[in-house]
């Protein structure tokens, strides 16, 4: 890169072709437990002393599908104040190898424990922090707290119990059924807003329980759009551990619940973040 | 299957993936699929990505990107137009799959996805073919969409007894009623519904100059949506029923919403579009 210049808010390089970036991304494969996965990584936008990168972990499904720009604004929130960022589809999803029908938690974790040593080779750095959105939250918890590269944690609205996701997930499939005029033949909740639901997925959700978690990580940010006992009870959980915990309510957190068009990306939110981070 | 990522563009700042063909029997040609608003290259539903696969198996390379500012692909630096970017991008694109020795190409989209092909058909003549699926904005007259709301409101809602049960439990969009009814009332007066009907011509003599051009045309269309009564109102004459004129197809899809959220509806549009783009590829 010859140049950089400063253009309103916005930092804009202009590379040896004589042509200019507003960032510098890169798309690409990678193995993760040998299946082909997608990531799509920001470079820093500035010569950054910065040990640690970050990894985003996405949620799944239709939440995945409306999250994507959000965590896609956070990638280049992040990469503007000199991380290295990295964001990867898990098996089954996005433009990774794979149907969704054939995925599975177990999977999905595997996949983040693969993402976090790509994540770390390919930005050079030894230490990781991670931020997960919903299930892709609890994954990255159970997938790598046992981890002593992982610095921190940003948490937003994780699933800690399965059993009211799926009662979500059912509720609004049912509504979006009904307003076509149509209804399932199936008694069980196969699929959810587009998205096939396996009963592997069915299974391994209910079995999910991720509120008493053991982690040696030093720093937690929890992120919550409402109330919740069960999140205040997490939160005690980790400060009981030993780790610093900030935690924050916010309605504005909940980027899932509106469809791509109509999503506001939430940068109130991203900033929380990009400033704790 | 074998996938790569790639970026493309003058800026290299177009993110997209090429899903190459299981053969090497048509490798000069390339489907493109575009956007569908604003969700990312993967489509609603990961449709684009299920359809590129099935294309692979029947021996067709496909590729999807995201437009400048979408997805994962970075905004523009300079100040075009959206309008112009809806067929500048896909040529770039198009120019950068040249250089890897694709000389045909078949754009496909969903919604905004339908209306970028069919300006990129209109525009380049090394594209042999088009998938509009659900096309919404072909006319750029506010208007237009009111006309077609209100077609769809007298001629299929009003006799349907689910609309009704929506209408007095608030799962209607009111604004929209409202104003359709109102617009319908006042463009009695406005000569408003003169401009329509002028755009209207324009579109159609559009289509028409690619059935002459013989590039391959298929609409499909959600009975849900509608984009039926829009389509109705350029082609003339009712899109409902299958239909097949020269280059130019229609399908329907019954129960099928807008996004084609239903799996089964999912099933069905793999099904045709990808019979369809293989009997083009092949000549078939």
């Amino acid at each position: 890169m010859s140049g950089v210049i400063n253009n309103m808010d916005s930092q804009v390089t202009k590379n040896s072709e004589n042509t200019y970036k507003v960032e510098d991304l890169e798309a690409f494969y990678f193995r993760g437990s040998n299946k082909a996965l997608f990531g799509c990584s920001h470079k820093p936008m500035f010569v950054s002393q910065k040990s640690h990168s970050v990894l985003i972990c996405y949620p799944v499904g239709h939440e995945y599908q409306n999250c994507h720009r959000a965590l896609r604004q956070l990638s280049s929130q992040l990469a503007k104040r000199g991380f290295y960022t990295m964001r990867f589809d898990y098996y089954g999803s996005g433009d990774s190898a794979g149907r969704y029908e054939d995925a599975s938690l177990s999977q999905w974790r595997c996949d983040i424990y693969a993402a976090a040593d790509v994540c770390k080779q390919r930005s050079g750095s030894q230490k990781l922090i991670v931020i997960g959105l919903r299930l892709g939250a609890s994954l990255a918890m159970q997938a790598l707290s046992g981890r002593g590269d992982i610095e921190a944690f940003v948490l937003w609205s994780p699933i800690l119990k399965s059993s009211k996701l799926i009662e979500e997930w059912s509720k609004l499939q049912r509504k979006h059924e009904s307003s076509l005029g149509y209804k399932s033949d199936n008694s069980t909740l196969d699929e959810v807003l587009g998205f096939s639901l396996s009963s592997k997925i069915h299974d391994e959700l209910v079995a999910m329980d991720v509120s008493n978690v053991r982690t040696s990580v030093k720093r937690v940010l929890v992120l919550h759009h409402e109330a919740d006992n069960e999140v205040d009870k997490f939160v005690s959980h980790l400060t009981t551990l030993g780790v610093d915990t900030s935690f924050n309510n916010t309605d504005a957190a909940t980027v899932w619940c509106k469809n791509t068009m109509d999503a506001i990306v939430p940068f109130e939110v991203l900033s929380l973040i990009t400033s704790w981070v | 299957m074998n996938e790569e990522a790639f970026m493309f563009g003058q800026n290299k700042s177009i993110v997209g993936v090429l899903t190459h063909a299981n053969s090497r029997k048509y490798s000069n040609t390339a489907v493109i699929l575009l956007n569908a608003g604003l969700i990312h290259h993967v489509g609603p539903s990961r449709l684009h990505v299920i359809i590129a696969r099935e294309l692979a198996l029947r021996g067709v390379n496909t590729v999807r990107f995201d437009f400048s500012g979408v997805g994962d692909s970075s905004v523009r630096t300079d100040a075009m137009p959206v309008l112009e970017v809806a067929f500048r991008e896909p040529q770039e694109v198009m120019n950068d799959l040249g250089k890897m020795g694709f000389e045909r190409f078949i754009v496909m989209g969903i919604c905004s996805g339908a209306y970028c092909s069919f300006k990129t058909a209109c525009k380049y003549k090394n594209v042999i073919g088009a998938v509009l699926i659900n096309p919404q904005d072909f006319v750029d007259v506010p208007d237009w969409s009111t006309q077609a709301w209100a077609r769809r409101y007298w001629n299929k809602s009003i006799f349907n007894t689910q609309a009704w049960i929506n209408l007095f439990t608030g799962r209607i969009n009111y604004r929209r009623l409202f104003e359709t009814l109102f617009k319908q009332f006042t463009g009695l007066f406005s000569g408003k519904n003169k401009e329509v009907t002028v755009n209207t011509k324009i579109v159609k003599g559009e289509i028409d100059k690619l059935v002459e051009r013989d590039v391959k045309l298929l609409f499909v269309l959600s009975e849900q949506d509608v984009s039926v009564e829009k389509l109705s109102f350029i082609i003339g004459k009712n899109i409902n029923e299958p239909q097949e004129s020269g280059s130019m197809e229609s399908t329907f899809i019954p129960g099928a919403d807008h996004l084609f959220t239903r799996i089964a509806d999912q099933r069905k549009l793999v099904d045709i579009i990808s019979k369809w783009t293989t009997k083009v590829v092949t000549g078939k």
